[in-house]
């Protein structure tokens, strides 16, 4: 473990991104505990405002403090890309357990459903099964959980496949170990470097997904505020107010950028043998 | 080899049949009466009767699926409830829009990218590499709306060298076609800078390299064909996510491609549009990658078929 | 350095070298600091003859012939000596001069020729292009030196390979293609990377053979890189022992073979498995060669030497010249009779056959 970390901290940027990813996603989850502003509270009086110490990054069209807005946007974002991604990984891990460990019938409607959910390209398959459950908050979670399943299921198929074939499995089934203990006590600790690695990288891919999605009208519904929801209503006043849509792009970008490398220290400090991967 | 393509073929066709299977059970997914749900719930008692006539509602599932897709396949995808229009029309209208941005932007990622990467290998942990990594990190991770917006403000807002919006003329196609590759360009970037690093350490460049080959040889064409066809192919199988990838740009630039006329389907609950759009999408999708898979088998001498 | 000093006199030297090595020091840039690779090679190459380069892996045998080609890339660097070439300096040209030499006055063979061909190109064309580029050739030209070429080393059918990629052709077809290309253009020096050590051992002889016609005919010089003896004995006229980026014996391969100096030699010597003795187990020398940024002290050699004395240990060996010409980096011969401290000297270049 210790070593581990000591590799993590030798990746510089990995270091800077983990830091700032940190402060930023305690900024948001916290909000509510020290920013005493409505985000949706509208003011007609003071719209356009430019930054100031009252409004720091100033207010949009409706008069509403951006970085309140930011801040709460932020809190919707990343826990709809955490509960998606979780809960994707959760039923990816079961679904590639399932199929690497038992094979046979099972393996083959599994990989096949994989193989399904793929034939969607990219925001393709988010925006079917919106087109399904209708939008919202809560089905952009199952979008993206959806969305991350095939990834995992296939990573952890094959990890599984791969440690089966080795021998101290073989060992503890003949020393009369249930499938069910080997599953849980060697085969799962033996992936968990890679579904955690797996896990920061879809995190950046589905704050995109989810922003896109809240962007196109299909995601979280307005007035709630979410950074593509931010970015899609600021589009209208672009001409004379650029700054209500730039905020939330950045953030997006910034918070991206940062799962992408922390994603790629840990991978390095994790898995040493797929450096350069 | 000849084996191997009928039997990509073959896998191709299973896939197609399972998407047709998916988009099929879509509609009867949705809880409620699927064609209320179809017509929208001003339609009148006669337009649904004939809807649940033309569907075979009251048969049994998988013989309302044959008859389904033996109407698709006489280019029978329903009517559109917003526009009442077929929906083959809609689609045939709004495609090649889609199509002449993705293939714009795969064009140009594919030449910046390649050539970024090349860069970047040869000058493998310089300034030139990191500057480029950095570059290509921040191209994958703006989101396409954004930089969307970010090019609008800056070259139409502010230069006013482009129109905002509109596809009039191919004026207003330079940004977008910009806006989808530059991601592009990120990923193909970062690929070919590894296909390349692995060449570059290989006894057949330096056996180049011994016979007195100049340097811009051995990179731009000796270690170059060699790293190019895995690099095309990732290229060529990104070019579905940059179909789907377009309706972000689409509606930032307010084109009329697939990509918005989808989303337009499902915010308007205009599902045989919906069903038709992404049964064209992800079939494109399944058809390319196969192409570009059996495309990349032929054209590599090193793989052989001897199973 | 003495570079520039004339053959010495009291050997009758029948011809000047092609080949001129002095000094010759490659460092490799490891965590901020240069570490010498090679360090103080030197040696004279004469037309017809053979050098083998000998040592075990990790020796600086392949990174001495890859600064003679000047071909050691970053981080590595030549930080010293030099490498004239019939009286021109290799190590002074410019990059786009050096590319002029390579492939056309002298050329090199690779170890495993299964990697050293591209693989997306045809034979044909690999060979080809060495005319191209060094003759100026034009295409049907160059094909058809290609074809006399591919005949020459022994292809059969070489209409045929010409238009095959590499993958389609046998171990020992490929290194013959690769004999051909370094051949070409008739080059005045061969470098041979450890020509066999990939092949079947009747390949081997073949190969080997081949390698010895060809020397014949064209008059080109060879510096063979191999860790095997026995090819040395075969084919080589001179030997120079490697060990730990050190030259430690030089001398005619009659000298090394029937009465080597250098305990490293002799036991390498010792290694070779000799069909007519009957040995229970072969010898090998203890211990491994030591990485460049943890040479001992004294000798190099010292740990795993099995006649190491005190002086051994802490004073480093310089190389010496015996009356017969033969060169030893060893304290047991610092004290012989006529020896000569030539480390920082140009050797001899012995009486030539």
């Amino acid at each position: 473990m210790k070593e581990i970390v000591q590799r993590f901290c030798r990746k510089r940027m990995s270091v800077v991104a983990g830091v700032m990813l940190i402060l930023i996603i305690a900024a948001c989850a916290f909000a509510p505990l020290y920013v005493h502003v409505d985000p949706l509270k509208q003011n007609l009086f003071n719209t356009y405002a430019r930054p100031s110490a009252e409004h720091l990054l100033g207010t949009d069209n409706l008069g509403r403090d951006i970085l309140v807005r930011l801040l709460y946007g932020g809190r919707s974002s990343l826990a709809i890309s955490f509960s998606g991604v979780l809960s994707g990984t959760a039923v990816g891990v079961i679904l590639g357990v399932i199929a690497g460990y038992f094979g046979g019938i099972a393996d083959t409607l599994i990989s096949r459903l994989i193989d399904v959910l793929l034939a969607f390209p990219g925001l393709l398959l988010a925006i079917v099964v919106v087109a399904i459950l209708g939008s919202g908050e809560s089905n952009t979670v199952v979008a993206i959980a959806i969305f991350s399943i095939p990834t995992v299921a296939r990573m952890v198929r094959g990890e599984v496949l791969k440690i089966r074939s080795a021998d101290y499995i073989a060992v503890c089934k003949v020393m009369g170990e249930s499938s069910a203990r080997v599953i849980v006590r060697h085969v799962i600790p033996n992936a968990i470097s890679q579904i955690i690695v797996n896990v920061t990288l879809q995190l950046g891919t589905a704050i995109l997904t989810t922003s896109a999605l809240s962007f196109l009208g299909l995601g979280v519904q307005p007035p709630a505020p979410e950074w593509g929801a931010m970015l899609s209503s600021a589009r209208d006043v672009l001409r004379s107010y650029p700054l209500p849509a730039v905020v939330p792009g950045i953030a997006i970008t910034l918070v991206v950028v940062c799962f992408s490398l922390v994603g790629d220290g840990l991978r390095d400090a994790l898995d040493p043998r797929l450096k350069n991967a | 080899m000849f084996k191997y393509v009928v039997k990509r073929f073959l896998q191709m066709l299973v896939m197609l049949f399972a998407l047709s299977v998916i988009v099929f059970l879509m509609v009867r997914l949705i809880p409620g009466d699927p064609v209320t749900m179809m017509l929208g719930q001003g339609a009148g008692k006669e337009a649904i009767a004939a809807e649940r006539a033309r569907l075979g509602l009251d048969y049994p599932l998988p013989q309302q699926y044959v008859m389904w897709l033996t109407n698709v396949f006489h280019g029978d995808f329903g009517t559109s409830i917003t526009t009442h229009k077929p929906v083959l029309t809609e689609i045939v209208r709004r495609y090649p829009l889609t199509i002449i941005i993705a293939v714009g932007s795969t064009a140009l990622s594919a030449v910046v990218g390649i050539a970024f990467g090349i860069i970047s290998s040869v000058y493998h942990g310089k300034l030139a590499d990191n500057i480029l990594m950095f570059v290509s990190l921040f191209a994958v991770s703006t989101p396409s709306f954004f930089l969307a917006i970010l090019l609008l403000i800056i070259f139409s807002v502010t230069l006013k060298w482009f129109p905002s919006g509109g596809a009039s003329s191919w004026v207003g196609l330079v940004l977008p076609i910009i806006t989808l590759g530059m991601q592009e360009v990120g990923y193909i970037t970062r690929i070919t800078r590894s296909a390349m690093l692995d060449v570059l350490g290989e006894d057949y460049i330096r056996t180049s390299r011994a016979r007195g080959v100049a340097e811009h040889v051995v990179i731009c064409v000796h270690a170059l064909k060699n790293a190019i066809i895995p690099v095309l192919t990732s290229i060529g199988l990104r070019f579905g996510s940059l179909l789907a990838g377009a309706t972000l740009v689409e509606t930032v630039f307010s084109l009329a491609g697939i990509g918005r006329l989808t989303v337009d389907a499902v915010a308007g609950r205009d599902y045989p549009l919906i069903q038709g759009c992404v049964l064209i999408l992800a079939a494109t999708f399944v058809i390319v990658n196969t192409v570009v898979d059996v495309l990349y088998t032929v054209a590599d001498p090193r793989i052989e078929f001897d199973s | 350095m003495s570079e520039n000093t004339a053959p010495v006199p009291e050997v009758d030297v029948e011809s000047t070298p092609l080949l001129k090595v002095r000094g010759l020091t490659t460092a490799f840039k490891s965590s901020g600091a240069m570490t010498n690779i090679i360090e103080g090679i030197d040696f004279n190459l004469y037309p017809h003859e053979t050098l083998a380069i000998v040592g075990e892996s990790g020796c600086g045998k392949s990174v001495t012939s890859l600064s003679i080609m000047r071909l050691i890339q970053s981080p590595g660097k030549i930080v010293g000596g030099s490498v004239e070439l019939e009286g021109t300096d290799l190590l002074q040209l410019s990059e786009e001069e050096m590319r002029g030499v390579r492939g056309n006055k002298v050329s090199m063979i690779f170890q495993e020729p299964m990697t050293s061909l591209n693989p997306v190109f045809t034979v044909g064309s690999q060979v080809m292009e060495s005319f191209q580029i060094h003759q100026h050739l034009s295409k049907p030209e160059a094909r058809e030196k290609t074809i006399e070429m591919l005949r020459l080393v022994g292809i059969p059918a070489p209409e045929t390979v010409f238009k095959e990629y590499p993958h389609e052709l046998s171990g020992g077809l490929r290194q013959r293609v690769m004999i051909a290309m370094a051949l070409a253009c008739r080059p005045r020096v061969l470098i041979a990377d450890e020509p066999t050590t990939a092949l079947d051992v009747t390949i081997q002889a073949q190969i080997l053979r081949l390698l010895r016609e060809l020397m014949d005919e064209t008059g080109t010089a060879t510096i063979l890189i191999t860790h095997d003896l026995g090819v040395v004995a075969q084919i080589a006229t001179y030997v120079m022992v490697m060990y730990a980026g050190q030259a430690v014996e030089y001398g005619s391969v009659r000298q090394i073979i029937e009465d080597p100096l250098h305990p490293y030699t002799l036991g390498l010597l010792q290694c070779l498995p000799r069909l007519h003795e009957k040995t229970d187990r072969l010898f090998t020398i203890p211990g491994a060669v030591p990485s460049p940024d943890s040479y001992p002290a004294g000798c190099r050699f010292c740990p795993r030497c099995n006649r190491a004395c005190e002086r051994c240990r802490d004073e480093r060996p310089p190389l010496m010249e015996l009356p017969d010409g033969r060169r030893v980096r060893c304290w047991l011969y610092a004290d012989a009779e006529g020896a000569v401290d030539v480390s920082t000297a140009a050797p001899k270049g012995g009486e030539s056959a």
